[in-house]
Parts: structure tokens; sequence; C-alpha cells
């Protein structure tokens, strides 16, 4: 078991095995070798570890992305924005969870639930015009009248209406 | 938890992750997001090194230009944005209800661009498609914009014929009862005729072949042979009918000919081993009639064909080819020597084999086989009937890039190109070792 503390002081004990689907926490055990100390977790809260950790729990056991992943990547490529089933119910959280969640997950280098949260992003903006993605995210639209004009002029290439 | 302020970032993330959920996103949407506000433009227009654009890009999917064999041009430079900007532009035009005849053309020219960027096929991913190809025949069944009525008077655009050749009719399959289908298919094949047969389409300006001058294909006289092989095959289905030459966009690929991804490495045109010909022609009266005129008709006039008792011939040749040391060529090869080629890694290769037609006697062939400047591979070959005579010349081009399936077409003509000698249209590729034969097992029985 390895403990865990959060940045708002909560601990969380967790399996070795479960907990080292963070390529950061794992290169941190094997560094620092057996041992009951804790880990502190500065950038993460005990709301968001939770999560993390339920995903891990549930994501025991399968094989973990290697290292070259990316080279292998070109074999299959193909963009796809698809989320499995569990993933997907997972990943229902409100904006702000969903924001720390990718936060947590690119502190922890745990890559797969990366992707999902990339993808649900993707997701999120897939066939919204600017405005509609501006009301999503609470944009700001500081461009001046010219400016969007001529913005508008640099996209037409993707002007389907 | 780390707090982002809003000038800097769209979204309450880091700009690289924001970056890398946009490259999972169409980039139509990419589009969308950028113009929200000032740091999301910045974000996907403000980049210097492409990255967003080239992920964009590959994961679209289209196949990875860095692959081609460049000929001319030594650095690969892509510009990633500019050429995901013409491509999603293209299909926007294909379809668009109300597109006018000049922004088809330029989507045309698109295509065309597309297809020849194909990755070339490589040992072992024989099956694997293009994405590239997949998406041109998507847009092109989905939209139906080749049928379009602007085009139609449009047979003298190069772009259009091209990717009508690389097409070979594979859009125009009509039902036995679309009768409309079956009229527009009978003026296909008359104005092809017409273009095939005529005997001033071929002199020495271009080299009595498919070319506009000498190097540079003639695509609307490469469609128009295409359109009367395939459609005289057509009406034959039961000569040879295992025998057929593949054509389609998957066709056009480099070194999609059977083989050819474990050439010898000399052998950059996949030229060694066992090919097909067939090979068209007119009754010589026909011939002389339809271009000289007669008493009931005009010279050249389209509608000699319409007589229900008008027949070309067909006929296939096989042939076994093998590469030769240019010092070896013999003495009664007298065509013309094709000019050095441009590239280094694509040498003029010179050849010779056997052919075997359909009286079943065996003659030779000499030929070579070049890169033209234009990037389009030329092919040239001698029939030798008797031993130091040539009887015919053949001029050709490859279809679609290196070593291509589709192989290569053309016209044939007398050797020596007397006016009066006879002139027919050709098409040759490569086949598998195993293929069927009947031309030479008439010899051998």
């Amino acid at each position: 078991m390895v403990l865990l503390v959060t940045s708002d002081n909560v601990q969380f004990q967790v399996d070795k095995e479960v907990v080292e689907r963070s390529v950061l926490i794992k290169n941190m055990l094997e560094d620092v070798g057996e041992s009951d100390q804790s880990i502190p977790l500065a950038n993460v809260s005990s709301s968001v570890l939770k999560k993390v950790i339920e995903y891990c729990e549930h994501h025991r056991g399968e094989p973990l992305p290697s290292a070259d992943a990316d080279q292998n990547q070109d074999e299959t490529r193909k963009r796809t924005t698809d989320i499995s089933e569990w993933d997907q119910k997972f990943i229902t959280v409100d904006q702000e969870m969903l924001f720390e969640i990718i936060l947590a997950a690119n502190y922890l280098d745990i890559k797969s639930l990366l992707d999902v949260g990339c993808k649900t992003v993707a997701n999120m903006i897939k066939g919204k015009t600017p405005e509609e993605i501006r009301r999503l995210f609470n944009i700001v639209n500081d461009f001046t009248p010219e400016e969007e004009a001529q913005i508008k002029k640099e996209n037409e290439w993707a002007e389907d209406r | 938890m780390t707090t982002t302020t809003q000038s800097a970032c769209v979204l309450p993330l880091p700009s690289e992750i924001t970056e890398q959920a946009l490259t999972l996103c169409h980039p139509r949407d990419v589009a969308s997001f950028s113009q929200t506000c000032r740091t999301a433009h910045h974000l996907v227009y403000g980049g210097s090194d492409q990255y967003l654009w080239r992920q964009l890009f590959l994961l679209f999917p289209f196949d990875d230009p860095r692959q081609i064999q460049s000929v001319s041009r030594e650095d690969c430079q892509v510009n990633w944005r500019e050429e995901l900007h013409r491509r999603m532009e293209a299909q926007l035009i294909a379809n668009r209800k109300s597109s006018k005849l000049e922004d088809f053309l330029r989507a045309i020219e698109t295509f065309v661009s597309v297809v020849c960027s194909a990755a070339p096929v490589t040992r072992g991913n024989e099956r694997v498609p293009s994405p590239n190809l997949l998406w041109v025949v998507d847009i092109l069944l989905s939209t139906n914009m080749l049928r379009s009525p602007l085009l139609a008077s449009e047979d003298g655009n190069q772009s259009l014929a091209r990717l009508r050749s690389y097409l070979a009719l594979t859009l125009d399959e009509y039902d036995e009862d679309d009768e409309e289908g079956k009229e527009m298919l009978q003026l296909i094949r008359a104005r092809s005729r017409c273009q095939v047969y005529d005997l001033r389409n071929y002199h020495r300006r271009n080299d009595w072949g498919p070319f506009i001058t000498a190097g540079k294909a003639n695509w609307t006289h490469i469609e128009s042979i295409i359109n009367v092989i395939s459609m005289n095959l057509y009406d034959r289905p039961l000569d040879w009918p295992d025998t057929r030459p593949r054509y389609g966009l998957e066709a056009t690929r480099s070194y999609s000919a059977p083989g050819t991804t474990a050439r010898a490495a000399s052998d950059w045109a996949g030229v060694e081993g066992h090919w097909r010909r067939y090979v068209c022609f007119m009754d010589y009266r026909d011939l002389f009639a339809f271009n000289y005129g007669s008493r009931v008709r005009e010279q050249h006039d389209g509608t000699y064909f319409n007589n229900p008792a008008f027949e070309e011939a067909t006929r296939l040749i096989e042939l076994k080819l093998t590469l030769i040391d240019p010092q070896d060529i013999p003495d009664c090869y007298i065509l013309d020597r094709f000019p050095d080629s441009p590239c280094k890694q694509c040498p003029t290769l010179y050849f010779t084999g056997s052919s075997w037609g359909i009286q079943g006697n065996e003659s030779t062939v000499i030929g070579s086989v070049t890169m033209s400047e234009g990037g389009v591979v030329r092919w040239r070959l001698a029939s030798v009937v008797e031993s130091h005579n040539i009887q015919w010349s053949s001029e050709g081009v490859q279809i679609g890039g290196i070593a291509s399936a589709f192989g290569v077409v053309g016209a044939w003509t007398g050797a020596r190109h007397d006016p009066r000698d006879p002139v027919g249209p050709f098409w040759l590729y490569k086949v598998e070792e195993d293929h069927p034969s009947y031309m030479r097992a008439l010899i051998h029985v």
C-alpha cells in the first residue's frame, strides 16, 4: 500500500498496483525504494484524487502505453474521439471537475486518462459555432469588429454554411 | 491547484493540453475555436512550428506527404496548414450546390494532387488502402460532382481528364434500364473513338503518342484510350475474363503492381516480370474511311461509329520482360532514345522480352522506360517481327505513380511513321507470374 497526501491534507491508502498507473508516482517509488513515507501531492485536491483513484482502480492491470507509443501510432493513425462506455460515464462531470481531472492526469502522468479528458474537450467543441464555443467555455470575445471580419475571411476554407 | 489567468489561456488548461485536445478535432471545429478570442486565434494560427496543423493533417487522416519519393525537388517542406486548407476547401466546393465552374476546376486540381500524393504501397502492407484515395473516392461518390452539367463542356481540361483517366469510368456505371445513362456512355464512346482513331492526333511533335508535346502527357487523349479499351473489354465478357487490367484510384498508387514492392534495386520501374497487353484496332478500311471520308460521310464524322455493324478488334498479347544494359540494345532498335532522366534514382532503363499473340507466334519486344520532367513515367517499345525488322512502335504513359497496377496506356503505330500507317490504343499492365496464360499455351500444347 502507498500513502498519498492531497493538497487539502487528506490521506489516501492505495494499492501499489493501482497507484502505479501514474508514471510520476511509479518513478518516485522506484527512486525511493521500499518505504513507509507518504507521498505529498501538492497539486491535487482530495475531491479530484478520489476520481483519479476511481479511474485507476477500474483500469487496474491493463497494459500501460509504451514509451514509443507515438511512433507506433503511425501504423493505425486515425483521428478518433471515441470513449469507452465506462470512461464516458466516469468523465461525465461538471466542467470545473473535467479540467481539474485533466490537470491532475497531466501532472501525475496518466496518459490514458489525459487522452479521455482531451477527447471529451474535443467532443464538446465538435460542430459548434464560435459563439457557441464562447458560451460553452465562458470565453470573452476580445476582437475588434475589423479583426473579427478579417478572421472570418481567414477561415473561409472551413465555411460550410 | 495551479491557477491560470484568463489572458494567457483560453481554457483553464496549459496551452499545450488545449492544443492536444484540438488535434483531435475536425479542422472545421479548430477554425471555429480560433474565432472565439485573440488567445485562441494565436494558439491556432500563431504557432511557427505547425505542430497543430501537421497533427490535424495526419490524423484526418491523410497520407504523409513526406513518404513520397520526391522526383525533382530535394527538400520536402510541407506547409501543413495551407495544404489542409486547400483540401477542406475542395471538399466544401464539391459539397456545395451552388459552386461556380472555376471553383469546381480548382477542386478537381486539388483532388488530382491528393491522388498523386498517395503514399507508395510497401511490402507487407499491400492491402492497406491509402487514406488520400479513400477521401477522394468518397467525395466524388457522395457529391456526384463529376456529373455536374457545368463540367459537360470541359473535355479539354487536363486535370479533369486526368482524374477521369484514373477513375476509368468506375463512376459511370449504369443499370440495365437506365436509358439516359446508356446514351451518355455511347456519347463518351463515340467521342473517345474520334480522338483515338484520328490520325491527325499522331505526329512527330507528340512522339506519335498521347502527348501534347513530347514529354507532356495529354490526359484528354489518355482518357479516350482508356474509355475505348475498357468499353471494348466490357463488350467481350467471355474473352479471357480473368485477364483484365486493374483501374480505379487504388490502382494508381506507386508499386501497386503485382510483385513490385519486392523489385530489384536497379529495377525502379518494376519492369521485370510478366505482363499482359490489350491492343485494339479498326479494320483498315474503316480507319481509312473515317479519316479521309467516303461517299456518305465527311472526314472524322463521329456518326461513323453509330453503325451497329461497326466493331473494333481487341487482341490480347502476353509478355515477359527482362532488363538489359544500354550497350546491349540490338542494332535493329531504330526508335529515338529518351533524353536523360532528370532524376538520379530513376535512370532510363532498357529491356527486351518475348511476346505471344493471337496467332500463337512468338516475337521480340525491345523498349525503354524513363521518368519525364513532369514526374510521369514514360514507356516506349518496339515489336520486332523478323529478326532485323521493327514493325510497330508504341508510346505510353504509366497511369499514376511508378509501377502502378493500372499499368501503361498509350498508342501503337508503324515504326517508320508512314502517313498511311494504322494506329490504335493499347493498355499494358503487370500480372503475377502464375497468371493464367492463353497465348503462350497455344504454342506449347
